[in-house]
């Protein structure tokens, strides 16, 4: 008996010792998580000097179009090339992932969009050399120099606005509101400055996406117009056509069909991709038309790129999912829209060969596109292939390859950039992984009805894959484990309706998404938290309301969203968000890192704010206790998920 | 080389995607039935894979080790000939289509679908008439569309390939049988991506009836006339021109030359019906939306009922009817495996729209259409159609409450 007495008092010991250790691990990890965010101490410059390859996403032909300037955001370097050699003359290290070239009148100066600097590269283009830094807004993006380059016009997706910078003193002067996630900017023609926004305009659910294109007067520097191109999500470049041809923008975009249940994709059932046109009408609101540029079994992927060649009747646009560029005939372009008919183009799926002249084959990922002064070349830059395709616009042709530096291995994480960004394994070449997850992985901000038991039911909000390693499981209902079953057979079947990806090819996809960081926090200040966010963070972990009732355990904030998982539990709990069209009532608990950049909210994206979480959909307090607080509270609480 | 000495006849030659085997149909005696047999690429024993009580053609091999045929004549093909699918062995055989129209197989697609010719409206009456078109199929018999396009209504399509480029080319044979040398006027035609219509190229030929790629560039044409019996001719798709006879056999028919070579294998597609229901579900987002009212579309309001008609031992059958919500849209469960045709009515019960094609619904299938014989070339709109928003679920017509009908759980 005595040595069994023992083995009973030793397995109480070790309960005794284990409960101890948890007990010790939960108030470590309490107070690591009272000090911060997790990803306070983070190294995102250790992060990002890991990635090797150029990733050329912008270009810019000086006024002679001798050089060529290419916003390389893999290696924080603009390079400079020979347009005449077509090599290399110099790499000029610039702030962390330039996304954006800009050029003065003259093109004496270089602006370069240093997205997660958040400010702007100025450089000397005799000297090749930066010459001072810019403040910019929230990861930085597209930029404008004025006429007169007095001005500097530079788009911050992050923070919803555009930051005027006076050139001469080299500060912001301004902040102009831009609507949700403006991305790309460019130069028109007289005053204007253009600015489109890559995301839709915060809106109800059940209703069809619009986007907006911003146009500012730079005279005045004020906007004039805000104009809303519907049913467009995903808007990047601008380029407008001469005056001959209309003198029309053409801005590439995606039209989702989120609202309809996905159970195809053949003839854009699920999106189409196409341009929008806007035509400027002086002191009348611009007209805006849109046109496809998929066709009736082949779809023109995630248009991005847009120019059009001077003294020719063409412009270009490239498809990052197509892997193509597509050459349009602007005469027959302008022709087609005086058409009485040219109201029904922005769904007409065989219009494209009436001004398409020619589809060409690119690198992989083309983005950016720029023609030379003269017309008589033009320039794709391939991101996921590190080259820049240069096409022949006498006989529309391609007509060499510029390699950006020495040929280096393909790591899975490459391998697995290329097919995030490729359609070309979909069905009809129709969609990519990117389609629904720009900005490298991000999200849409559109619900979408899937192939569900009951169509229609269940329709749920796109969700980011930045940062999601270590919150499996995914999707809303939890039911997918790891990555690799959702890039698998799960999206063959229903999402790419095709053979869909090989073993590998998940495995090198899977590596990529894992690696998708988050943007740097612009909420968080290098001291750490303010007061009003300390504040926040008070209330996030409170365990008392105002009158100083305890809160039960699993309705604190830290319960469900707990800081050492990525502020996920990781598991499916029911708040009280179901509505009469979710054949469940329990969602998982999603991450709260980054959210401050990823509205709408809650799982059909019906909370446009945070704030509305509480205000609007908690009215039992079964998406924790917030009743009591009041709107300070609220948004202290709002300061600190922001840093998150 | 007679790779076929025992048979009085062979068709249909296609080569494996490994370049070893070979596909085909034959006939082992004048008055036997067609069946598929399969045999080495280099020659050999043939061994049949099919047993049909009628005749099988027009045989492809599918990437996931099935192959699927043409079944025509019988009592299995009482609505014209039929595709069939089966294991590589010839095991497991059943059909993959289940309406009028005279399916046959063309061609498996890169995609991995199916490129099949059939009548075109697909109906029983259509068996006798030679109007044809070309439509693309699922390898698992979902989703039935035609392919790309309407076609000029002359044009009968056959011994359809695609290019590796997505471009299809086929042989345009008259629909209407003319007097003289015309009637077996083949033509090569094609329908390139990204175009909609079909453009003819020069270079008839008469009894043209087979094309197949040699290359990017060359393709191999074959067929037979009275005149001049077998003929086997390289034809150059850039200079638009037959370059050679390669072959002439005066007293043979020839059906169809292939070169003995590794073929690309098309994709894996992944079935995702669940065979063991007995329905399909299929939502139509606006009815409205049609090319037989004026404008396009029917007045608002004139859309009160969907009626479903069915095919049931060769007889019509009224499945019963189901609303049709104000934005056009109409949600349904409907029995699988049948044909099914759909009649819109206005609010007294008249008929407004007849559809003049016959469609079945796989077992599990969840099909969409964006309006009843509306335009192919329109994206759809997005909207959240009210048959799914107002509707607890897809209304079920001509069906018992059985287990099988319920909608399975299915990973999103």
């Amino acid at each position: 008996m005595t040595p069994r007495l023992q083995r009973e008092g030793g397995k109480k010991a070790a309960l005794r010792r284990a409960l101890w250790v948890a007990l010790a691990i939960a108030a470590v990890a309490a107070t690591l998580a009272m000090r911060g965010p997790r990803h306070e101490a983070r190294d995102w410059a250790a992060v990002y000097s890991r990635r090797r390859y150029y990733d050329p996403v912008d270009l810019k032909l000086s006024p002679h179009g001798r050089r060529l300037y290419v916003a390389c955001e893999g290696r924080n370097e603009v390079l400079a090339i020979n347009t005449a050699s077509r090599r290399v003359i110099a790499a000029i290290p610039v702030g962390r992932r330039p996304k954006a070239l800009a050029l003065s009148p003259g093109g004496r100066r270089l602006f370069v969009a240093n997205a997660w600097s958040g400010a702007i590269s100025q450089i000397d283009t005799r000297a090749l050399q930066v010459t001072r830094t810019l403040p910019a807004g929230w990861g930085v993006e597209g930029m404008a120099a004025d006429r007169t380059g007095h001005y500097l016009y530079a788009a911050n997706p992050l923070g919803n606005d555009i930051s005027v910078i006076d050139l001469a003193s080299g500060r912001e002067t301004t902040r102009l509101a831009a609507g949700h996630f403006p991305e790309f900017a460019a130069r028109l023609r007289g005053s204007w400055i253009g600015i489109s926004n890559l995301l839709a305009q915060p809106a109800p659910p059940d209703t069809p996406p619009s986007s907006q294109l911003t146009l500012i007067n730079a005279a005045t520097r004020q906007v004039r117009w805000q104009v809303a191109i519907p049913g467009a999500v995903q808007m990047r470049h601008i380029a407008q056509t001469p005056p001959r041809f209309g003198g029309y923008l053409l801005i590439p975009f995606l039209q989702p069909h989120n609202l309809i249940p996905l159970i195809e994709l053949r003839r854009d059932w699920y999106a189409s991709n196409g341009l929008a046109i806007v035509q400027l009408r002086g002191r009348r609101a611009p007209r805006v038309r849109e046109v496809l540029l998929d066709e009736l079994d082949r779809a023109f992927a995630n248009g991005y790129g847009a120019a059009v060649a001077p003294h020719t009747p063409w412009a270009l646009i490239t498809a990052s999912g197509a892997n193509q560029v597509a050459i349009l005939n602007l005469e027959r372009l302008h022709r087609l829209l005086q058409s009485p008919d040219a109201d029904e183009l922005a769904r007409r799926l065989d219009a494209a060969p009436q001004f398409v002249a020619r589809r060409l084959p690119t690198g992989r990922d083309p983005t950016a596109v720029a023609a030379s002064p003269n017309g008589h070349f033009a320039y794709v830059a391939n991101r996921a292939d590190d080259t820049i395709s240069v096409i022949d616009l006498a006989g529309l042709r391609n007509a060499g390859l510029i390699r950006l530096g020495a040929q280096r291995p393909l790591t899975a994480r490459r391998r697995g950039q290329q097919l995030f960004f490729s359609a070309l394994h979909s069905q009809d070449h129709e969609i990519a992984c990117a389609s629904c997850h720009p900005y490298e992985g991000f999200e849409d901000g559109l619900v979408w009805s899937f192939e569900t038991p009951r169509l229609g039911r269940d329709v749920v909000e796109n969700k980011t894959l930045l940062a999601i390693r270590g919150t499996s499981p995914f999707k809303w209902n939890g039911l997918n484990p790891n990555l690799a079953t959702q890039d698998g057979p799960r999206t063959a079947m229903y999402i790419f309706r095709s053979q869909g990806f090989s073993p590998v090819q998940v495995r090198d996809l899977v590596a990529f998404i894992n690696a998708r960081p988050l943007p740097p926090n612009p909420h968080l200040a290098p001291g750490g938290l303010n007061p009003e966010q300390a504040r926040g963070r008070a209330l996030f972990f409170r365990t008392r309301t105002n009158t100083g009732q305890i809160i039960p355990l699993h309705d604190r904030c830290y319960y469900c969203h707990a800081p050492l998982t990525h502020f996920t539990s990781r598991v499916l709990m029911n708040v009280g968000t179901a509505t009469r069209f979710d054949d469940t009532g329990a969602f998982k608990v999603p991450s709260l890192e980054g959210i401050y950049m990823r509205p709408p909210y809650l799982h059909n994206g019906e909370a446009q704010t945070l704030e509305e979480i509480w205000t609007r959909f908690n009215p039992r307090d079964r998406h924790g206790i917030t009743s009591d607080m009041n709107k300070v509270q609220l948004n202290e609480l709002i300061a600190y998920l922001d840093t998150l | 080389m007679d790779l076929t000495p025992e048979f009085y006849a062979a068709a249909d030659p296609q080569v494996s995607p490994s370049g070893k085997e070979l596909l085909f149909a034959a006939m082992r005696r004048r008055r036997g039935h067609w069946q598929i047999w399969r045999m080495a690429a280099a020659g050999g024993a043939a061994r049949q894979l099919t047993r049909c009580a009628a005749d099988c053609q027009r045989a492809a091999w599918l990437p996931d080790g099935h192959i699927v045929y043409t079944l025509s004549g019988g009592r299995a093909a009482r609505l014209g000939s039929q595709l069939y699918r089966a294991r590589a062995d010839g095991a497991h055989p059943h059909p993959i289509t289940f309406g009028p129209g005279n399916f046959r197989l063309e061609a498996v697609l890169r995609s991995g679908r199916l490129l099949v010719s059939a009548a075109a409206p697909l109906d029983r009456r259509a068996a006798a008439a030679p109007t044809r078109a070309l439509y693309t199929l699922r390898p698992d018999g979902s989703t039935l569309r035609l392919f790309r396009w309407q076609y000029p209504a002359h044009a009968a399509p056959t011994s359809a390939r695609e290019l590796p480029d997505g471009t299809v080319i086929f042989v345009a044979q008259p629909s209407r049988p003319a007097a003289g040398p015309a009637a077996k006027m083949g033509k090569l035609a094609w329908f390139p991506p990204q175009a909609a219509r079909a453009a003819l190229l020069p270079g008839a030929k008469p009894g043209l009836d087979s094309v197949r790629l040699l290359d990017g560039r060359r393709w191999l044409l074959s067929g037979s006339a009275a005149t001049s019996g077998c003929a086997i001719y390289i034809y150059d798709s850039a200079a638009k021109a037959l370059v050679t006879r390669v072959y002439q056999a005066p007293r043979m028919a020839c059906a169809q030359a292939t070169p003995l070579e590794a073929q690309p294998a098309p994709w894996i597609y992944h079935s995702i019906l669940h065979l063991q229901m007995a329905s399909g579900r299929v939502v139509c987002l606006n009815a409205y939306r049609s090319t037989l009212a004026p404008g396009g579309s029917w007045r608002r309001g004139r859309l009160a009922q969907v009626r479903v008609l069915a095919l049931r031992g060769g007889r019509r059958v009224t499945l019963g009817a189901a609303p049709v919500q104000p934005d056009g849209s109409f949600y349904l469960r409907l029995p699988a495996d049948l044909p099914l045709s759909f009649e819109l009515l206005d609010a007294r019960g008249a008929l407004v729209q007849a559809q003049r094609s016959w469609f079945w619904l796989r077992p599990g299938e969840d099909a969409g259409c964006q309006g009843c014989h509306e335009n192919p070339a329109l994206a759809p709109v997005n909207r959240w159609p009210l048959a799914l928003k107002r509707q607890a679920g897809a209304i079920a017509l001509g069906l018992g409450r059985t287990a099988s009908n319920r909608a399975p759980m299915r990973p999103r």
